[in-house]
């Protein structure tokens, strides 16, 4: 590979090709969740580490009060509604350290986590999301190959009654 | 009754109490909300259009989004005589896709019902009942 593509790849991170297969994308949340990274080189690679970043999100509006004075002394008042997020979990593992990867090779690394007991289920809404999502990466000079983000979802029954209710009515 | 009397029910919907309760305010899997209505005049005699149902899911953080509802007429044409009650049972089967009850940390997904009696001016109503609804979401199926 010439000078021009490793400088490419050195900025793009597309030195490899890197994805995330989930054993079951669906889960409870009680039996620990497998996956495995997969990288396919398409350089020669040297990877410090390989790394799987796992969180819970919450997505949610919150309103904004903003207040702004003009060089007249005129006060204004307005209010926005921004997009906000929660982390409700979050943790970082290593899978490998110290990698050489060839020019065309692929390799797999299994990646297990347990996930909290009182982690909340999978929510898609029109404003509001509860996600839970993965994200795997290789740690190399310049921008880092990566999945970007990869949703898995927890399907559960929860044990609500009208006490957990907090009067959106 | 007085002028003022109709004049000031018009504007309240005070003509006659709604009261809604439901068998259960939790639904686990099942789908089916059961609920009775019972309505009485104030003090005259009321004719109402109809007796209404509305079923809904409000996702709520700083922003409200109606994420199912439906509207149902338990019946037309009534009439309710001075002193007199009347009560209806009536049944609501949710759909396959309605969302569960889900509570963050900085927003919900809630259930409400409310009955009223559609009636000149503003109606009585039972005001919103709260119920939860447990069950399982497959969230992927959008996704795949």
């Amino acid at each position: 590979m010439g000078l021009f593509s490793k400088i490419k790849n050195y900025i793009t991170g597309g030195a490899a090709e890197v994805s995330v297969v989930f054993e079951n994308p669906k889960t409870d949340g009680q039996e620990p969740m497998r996956l495995f990274v997969v990288a396919n080189a398409r350089d020669s690679c040297k990877i410090k580490n390989v790394y799987l970043e796992i969180r819970g999100m919450e997505t949610y509006k919150k309103r904004e009060t903003r207040t702004s004075t003009d060089s007249n002394g005129n006060v204004t008042t307005t209010t926005h509604d921004v997009t906000t997020h929660h982390k409700h979990f979050e943790k970082k593992m290593v899978l490998d350290e110290d990698v050489q990867m060839q020019e065309g090779e692929e390799r797999k690394w299994l990646g297990e986590f347990d996930l909290p007991t009182d982690a909340l289920p999978t929510y898609h809404g029109k404003d509001c999301f509860m996600k839970w999502e993965v994200f795997a990466g290789l740690d190399m000079p310049g921008n880092d190959p990566d999945s970007g983000w990869v949703e898995f979802f927890i399907q559960k029954e929860m044990n609500y009654d009208i006490n957990n209710t907090n009067g959106a009515f | 009754m007085g002028l003022f009397d109709n004049i000031k029910n018009y504007v309240t919907g005070g003509a006659a109490e709604v009261k809604l309760e439901l068998e259960s305010a939790t639904l686990i899997e099942e789908q089916l909300l059961k609920l009775t209505i019972a309505a009485r005049p104030s003090s005259d005699t009321i004719h109402a259009k109809k007796l209404y149902l509305e079923v809904k899911a409000l996702e709520s953080s700083s922003t409200k989004n109606v994420r199912y509802q439906k509207d149902y007429v338990v019946e037309s044409e009534i009439q309710i005589n001075e002193g007199n009650e009347r009560e209806w049972t009536f049944e609501v089967e949710l759909p396959p896709e309605a969302p569960a009850t889900h509570i963050g940390k900085h927003f919900s997904l809630e259930w409400g019902v409310k009955a009223g009696l559609d009636m000149g001016g503003k109606d009585p109503d039972s005001g919103w009942v709260r119920f939860v609804l447990n069950k399982e979401m497959d969230y992927s199926i959008k996704n795949s």
